[in-house]
């Protein structure tokens, strides 16, 4: 290629010393090959949390009941954390009010999908003893099924059908985000919660960065990854205020603040799998690699999709049945065209009359779905209302309603 | 058990595609990758009936087959083409010199018009005496400046109106990914452009854009074709080889990556308050460049000065340092036009 080939330099070795800010105590901490004392790490890293919620911090939190996602992993530990100092730096400060109403910490026991045992009682311990203003909400993955003559057993086993057929390992991480997503944005919304605030780091997003880029998720991928979004779900801002902080600087702030031994253990599919297992597993392996080689990897990526804007086409109205992401009309044709699949397609013109029905998923979700044991025997030409009725009885979950479903069919139908 | 092709359902299959995992038969294989090409060349309006068109002819396995499909499909569909074959001599010793050979092979093979331009020719300077001064760090930024001027100036020489070069999928998407690596937003926006135009008004254009490496190597291998393949002498860039590895992983556990990182980028629409550079022609050899002088220039004049840094990182200190102005007489002599 004939671009220029030049990679960001190499750090040098920061040497031990006194803290940059106070200028006194020695250096404990070094990040960015910045030197802080302890105390003055914590006081960067609280005013950096603050200022994440930003210039419209008021609007964000005054009125509002938030709810944080807590896995109980070390971001969203730190995030807990970070948030009860946020509450409570906001009421000893004299006149405005500027935190949010009412805090619900909701935490999603995986485990039916793993066979694992149960997190629940974990996670509602932490809440209780350590944030006891806080309201603890605890959520059983199987219960995305709402069918009330389903038993709890039953729910289990629709889940782990659901997984068993899903395909990859890729597909099913994909989908077990998706489901644990609705499940974070039904409960929200039950509970009248009108901000979602997720503990996604600076490390996290680069990763989503370049794997969702390799998903083919480009077009939601501002969406997916920004700080500060509205109107991807009804009355609900989703936030993820730790995006300025490092992977490095959340377990630094853990161990200073003696969380580490309250985290709860996380299981999924890819614990213990090898960094070929999948495209998440490759990529976190690849992100986390570089930036120990060149450590303005993380920021750099995040920079870069920073820059990236909700392309021009998008409208409210097409969402993904299974990531409630807008679809990109076209992509489905787009594929068709560059993956040729019988000796009889010799369409010769150009596209934009669309010669199969659009898809009721997103690109990468069909691309997820096409693996599936299920979806695969759908035949192609059938309507979205027909896909989504065989979506549904293949046990996925999906935030559509039939309201949305007869919109799609009606836009359908008035496109030439 | 003998496989049968999942496309016809008739003949054996003898092979495994790449970008879909089907087993498929020879000739089902030879249709799906041509169609595809020319779906693209056909998508993106890439030809109009008439028009001159210079294959970029390195020798290796991308032009080569892009000849050999050019020339296929040009013929089945009538897309009314005049086709040439244009080649840059680099002057590496060795590596060029039979890969020249290659493309004079594929000249009589195609039976096509070849062009042949060298660095020597143009800029007085054959790779071989640039690593002797630049060494090896920075030869790649050298050469691939050179060529890309070099292929515009061979196709002025041929009068043509558009070059088509061999760049695949592959590249494509690795392109993206370093893009985003290194923070490059106004190329993260371009690179996925399947034709570009620059001052030269000459277009240039991927058919292979969507192509995958390892089925061009397939069908190299399979038609028989003479290609060249070894890799160039001069190293690449290091910072690139962890994007094609991991590439070559995601590739390795989900075949469609490739095409998945292309629809991403493709989709990637960047802010307007980033600053695109402005297009404008170098003021020496009024080639496209977004400065006063184009990149070329700047590196030729760092050759000539024997400051091969010149053009390479921060260049305004050492500009300063030696007191350079950029109005000064052309280097790049007449013959190169
Ligand atoms: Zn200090
Ligand atoms: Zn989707
Ligand atoms: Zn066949």
């Amino acid at each position: 290629m004939s671009d220029v080939d030049s990679g960001p330099l190499r750090a040098p070795k920061p040497k031990a010393g006194t803290c940059i800010k106070c200028k006194t105590r020695p250096s404990t901490v070094v990040l960015r090959h910045v030197q802080y004392c302890k105390d003055c790490f914590l006081f960067a890293t609280t005013g950096k949390f603050r200022s994440a919620f930003g210039k419209s911090a008021i609007s964000n939190t005054t009125g509002h009941k938030a709810m944080v996602a807590f896995s109980g992993g070390p971001s969203s530990r730190a995030l807990l954390h970070l948030m009860k100092g946020f509450q409570h730096v906001g009421s000893h400060q004299s006149g405005q009010k500027r935190l949010f109403d009412e805090l619900v910490i909701c935490h999603i026991d995986e485990t039916a999908a793993f066979n694992g045992s149960s997190t629940l009682d974990m996670a509602r311990v932490v809440v209780d003893t350590e944030y006891p203003d806080f309201t603890f909400h605890g959520q059983l993955i199987e219960d995305i099924y709402e069918d009330e003559a389903l038993s709890s057993i039953d729910k289990k086993e629709k889940l782990r059908q659901l997984f068993a057929q899903a395909g990859s390992l890729t597909a099913k991480e994909d989908l077990l985000w998706h489901i644990k997503m609705h499940l974070l944005v039904k409960a929200a919304q039950k509970l009248g919660c009108t901000r979602l605030i997720l503990g996604d780091s600076a490390t996290r997003i680069a990763i989503k960065v370049i794997s969702f880029t390799a998903k083919g998720r480009g077009y939601s991928l501002p969406l997916e990854i920004g700080g500060d979004i509205h109107g991807l779900y009804p009355n609900l801002v989703i936030l993820r205020p730790l995006k300025d902080m490092l992977a490095k600087e959340i377990a630094i702030y853990d161990h200073s603040q003696g969380l580490l031994n309250s985290l709860v253990p996380a299981t999924n599919f890819s614990t213990m799998a090898p960094p070929t297992a999948s495209i998440d597993r490759a990529t976190e392996e690849f992100i986390v690699g570089l930036d120990r080689d060149f450590p303005s990897t993380v920021s750099t990526i995040v920079r870069t999709a920073s820059k990236l804007k909700l392309a021009s086409s998008m409208n409210g109205q097409s969402r993904c049945a299974l990531c409630h992401m807008p679809i990109q009309s076209g992509s489905k044709d787009w594929k068709q065209r560059i993956t040729v699949q019988s000796t009889q397609c010799t369409r010769d013109s150009a596209p934009g009359t669309l010669t199969v029905p659009e898809n009721i998923l997103c690109y990468a979700c069909q691309t997820d779905l096409s693996e599936s044991e299920g979806w695969s025997r759908l035949a192609d030409d059938a309507s979205p209302s027909t896909q989504l009725e065989e979506f549904r009885s293949l046990g996925y979950p999906t935030l559509l309603t039939q309201d949305d479903m007869h919109q799609r069919i009606k836009d359908f139908l008035l496109d030439d | 058990m003998v496989k049968t092709c999942v496309i016809c359902d008739a003949a054996r299959a003898v092979l495994k595609r790449p970008k879909t995992g089907q087993q498929i038969c020879k000739e089902c294989f030879y249709h799906v990758f041509e169609t595809e090409i020319h779906h693209t060349i056909i998508d993106n309006h890439l030809f109009s009936r008439g028009d001159k068109v210079a294959i970029g002819a390195s020798g290796g396995k991308d032009s080569t087959v892009l000849a050999h499909v050019l020339k296929t499909l040009n013929g089945r569909y009538n897309y009314g083409l005049d086709l040439f074959l244009l080649s840059v001599d680099e002057g590496i010793t060795g590596y060029r010199d039979d890969s020249l050979e290659t493309v004079k092979r594929n000249q009589q093979q195609y039976d096509l018009p070849l062009k042949i331009v060298s660095y020597e020719e143009l800029y007085h300077w054959t790779m071989d005496e640039i690593v002797k001064e630049v060494g090896l760090k920075n030869n790649c930024t050298f050469c691939g400046v050179f060529r890309r001027q070099a292929l515009d100036r061979g196709a002025a020489m041929l009068d043509v109106d558009h070059i088509v070069t061999g760049h695949n999928a592959d590249d494509i998407a690795e392109t993206i990914l370093m893009n985003i690596l290194r923070g490059d937003t106004p190329r993260l926006q371009r690179c996925t452009e399947i034709v570009t135009t620059g001052e030269s008004l000459i277009r240039r254009s991927k058919p292979f854009k969507y192509t995958y490496e390892k089925e061009i190597v397939m069908y190299a291998y399979f038609k028989k074709l003479d290609y060249f393949s070894t890799e160039c002498t001069y190293s690449p860039n290091a910072y690139r080889g962890y994007a094609r590895t991991f590439l070559k992983d995601l590739e390795a556990i989900r075949p469609t990556a490739i095409l998945d990182i292309i629809q991403s980028g493709e989709a990637f629409q960047i802010k307007t308050e980033v600053k695109m550079p402005v297009q404008q022609t170098c003021v020496r050899c009024g080639y496209m460049s977004s400065n006063e002088l184009c990149k070329a220039c700047v590196l030729l004049e760092g050759l000539n000065r024997g400051l091969p840094k010149l053009g390479i990182g921060k260049t305004e200190r050492l500009r300063k340092q030696h007191n350079l102005q950029v109005s000064e007489k052309p280097v790049i002599t007449e013959t190169a036009w």
